[in-house]
C-alpha cells in the first residue's frame, strides 16, 4: 500500500483519489501543470483526480519540489547524494523518483545536481502473474539465462518482479538481485538475497564470491561494462535474467555493448500494446521460437 | 515562631537558588549532548551516510534529540528551548536549518565550522555553570540567613 506521504497535500489529496493502476508516472515541473500519465493517455491532476480539462488542475510550485526531495531525503540530502548524482532517489517503498535540474561538476565528475526543477515519479507495479508466460515457457523445464527487451515503462521491472516471486517459490534456488536503484525493495524471499544502491560492477564481483547465487536477476543492463558483467556471470555457471531497453531484437544487437553469448533466450514485450504483453521470444540465434 | 520563619527563610532561599542555578547545569547538559550529536553526524556523514531521522532514532534519548526531532521530523520551526536565551535559540534553529540539506563535502564543512561554535558555547556554558552552580544556592541561603538574624 502506497501512501505517498512524501507528496505536498495538495498533491497528495488529489491523488488519493486516483486509481494508482491507472497511472504509471506522475511528472512535475515547475510552473506547469502535473501530468499523470498512464501508458497511453496523459491527463492533468485536479483536486477531485484526474482530468483531461484546463479548469481547476494543479500546478507545481518550487516549493512542492524542495518539499518532496526533503521528505524523501528524510532531511538528509548527504545520505542520498550518490543517488542524487546518478540522477533518481527511491523512497521506501520502493517508488523510483527521476530527477532533472542543474548538475555540479567537480573535476568533470557530477557532485550533486542543484536546483532540481523536474521530477518523475514512477508508480511501481506488483501484479502477481504477469510473468505466467515467461516463466512457463522459459523456466518451468529448463533454465534460460534470459534478457527481456521494451523501452521503458513496459513492465520488464514488473516482469522481473513477478519472476522472483515466483522462482523464489518454485525453485529452490539462491536468488541474488542486483537492484541498482532499489526498486526491488518489495521484493522479498527466504532464497532471496539482494545488493541495492551500488553499481553493476561491483554488485557482479562480490556478489558472486560472497552470496554464491544460482541465479541474478537485475534491471537494465545499460552500459558495456553491465554486459561485461553479464558475461562473466554466465562464464561463472550462474544464470541470469536481465532487462534492457530497447524496441527489438535487431535495435539489441546493433549496439556497440552488445555480447552475443550471454543469454539463451530474447524476450521482447510489445511497445504497441499495453505494458507486460510479450511480443516475441527469440532463441540464442535470434529466431522466434 | 520568628526562628521556625527564619529557617523556613533559609531553606527556601537556598531552594530558590538551587532552581535558579539549574538552568545551567541543564545548558552545560544541552551543549555537551548537542556536541556529541554532531560528532555522531559528522562520523555518519563521513561513514555509513545514515539519514538524521535514523540518527536521532537512534540515539538515547535526551534534550537534543527531542529538539531535534521536533524541529527537523516534525518540522516545527518555532521551537525554543526554555534555558536557552534568545541567541542561543537562534543559533540552534540556524544549526537545524544547516543539516541534512547539502552534500557530504559541504556537510562536513559545515558540521566542522560548527563543531567549532558548539565547542565554545560548551566551554562559556561550563565557565558560567563552574560560577553559578555554587553561587545562587549560597545567596539564597545568605538571604535567607540574613532574614532569620533580623527576625532574631
Amino acid at each position: 500500500m502506497m501512501d505517498f506521504l512524501f507528496l505536498p497535500d495538495k498533491i497528495r489529496n488529489a491523488i488519493n483519489n486516483v486509481d494508482k493502476l491507472q497511472i504509471s508516472e506522475i511528472r512535475l515541473r515547475v510552473g506547469f501543470p502535473i501530468i499523470c500519465q498512464s501508458k497511453t493517455k496523459k491527463y492533468y491532476l485536479n483536486n477531485d483526480g484526474l482530468t483531461i480539462l484546463d479548469g481547476g488542475i494543479l500546478t507545481c510550485l518550487q516549493e512542492d519540489i524542495d518539499f518532496i526531495i526533503s521528505k524523501v531525503t528524510e532531511n538528509s540530502l548527504y545520505a542520498f547524494n550518490e543517488r542524487l548524482k546518478n540522477g533518481y532517489i527511491t523512497t521506501e517503498d520502493g517508488i523510483r523518483i527521476g530527477i532533472a535540474g542543474e548538475c555540479v561538476l567537480v573535476n568533470d565528475n557530477v557532485s550533486t545536481i542543484k536546483n532540481i526543477t523536474s521530477l518523475n515519479i514512477r508508480i511501481p507495479n506488483l501484479i502477481y502473474g504477469c510473468s505466467d508466460i515467461v516463466f512457463d515457457l522459459l523456466f518451468k523445464k529448463q533454465f534460460y539465462n534470459t534478457l527481456l527487451i521494451s523501452p521503458p515503462g513496459f513492465g520488464k521491472t514488473t516482469i522481473l518482479k513477478d519472476l522472483c516471486f515466483k522462482i523464489n517459490k518454485q525453485f529452490s534456488k539462491n536468488i541474488l538481485i542486483i537492484d541498482e536503484r532499489g526498486e526491488f525493495s518489495q521484493i522479498q524471499g527466504e532464497m532471496i538475497d539482494k545488493i541495492s544502491y551500488s553499481t553493476k560492477y561491483y554488485a557482479f564481483c562480490y556478489g558472486i564470491r560472497s552470496m554464491s547465487p544460482d541465479l541474478i536477476i537485475t534491471d537494465e543492463l545499460m552500459t558495456k561494462e553491465d554486459w561485461v558483467c553479464a558475461l562473466s556471470v554466465k562464464n561463472s555457471g550462474v544464470n541470469i535474467i536481465a532487462s534492457c531497453h530497447g524496441e527489438s531484437i535487431e535495435n539489441i544487437i546493433l549496439k556497440e555493448f552488445f555480447i552475443k553469448d550471454i543469454f539463451d533466450r530474447y524476450v521482447v514485450l510489445d511497445s504497441k500494446k499495453e505494458p507486460g504483453k510479450i511480443y516475441r521470444i527469440y532463441d540464442k540465434n535470434f529466431l522466434a521460437v | 515562631m520568628n526562628v521556625v520563619f527564619g529557617v523556613f527563610s533559609i531553606i527556601l532561599g537556598t531552594f530558590i537558588g538551587y532552581k535558579m542555578s539549574e538552568k545551567y547545569v541543564k545548558r552545560k547538559c544541552f551543549y555537551n549532548d548537542l556536541f556529541a550529536f554532531n560528532q555522531v553526524l559528522k562520523t555518519e556523514v563521513s561513514f555509513s551516510h545514515n539519514s538524521i531521522k535514523k540518527i536521532i532514532k537512534e540515539r538515547k534519548t535526551n534534550v537534543v534529540t527531542d529538539y531535534l526531532n521536533e524541529a527537523i521530523l516534525k518540522e516545527n520551526t518555532n521551537l525554543n528551548v526554555s534555558f536557552l536565551n534568545e541567541e542561543e535559540n537562534a543559533f540552534l534553529q540556524s544549526y537545524v536549518k544547516s543539516i541534512g540539506k547539502s552534500d557530504r563535502e559541504s556537510q562536513l564543512e559545515i558540521l566542522s565550522v560548527y563543531e567549532m561554535k558548539i565547542k565554545k558555547k560548551l566551554d562559556f556554558a561550563d565557565e558560567e555553570f563552574k560560577k553559578y552552580k555554587k553561587l545562587y544556592p549560597k545567596l539564597g541561603f545568605l538571604i535567607g540567613l540574613i532574614i532569620l538574624v533580623v527576625l532574631l
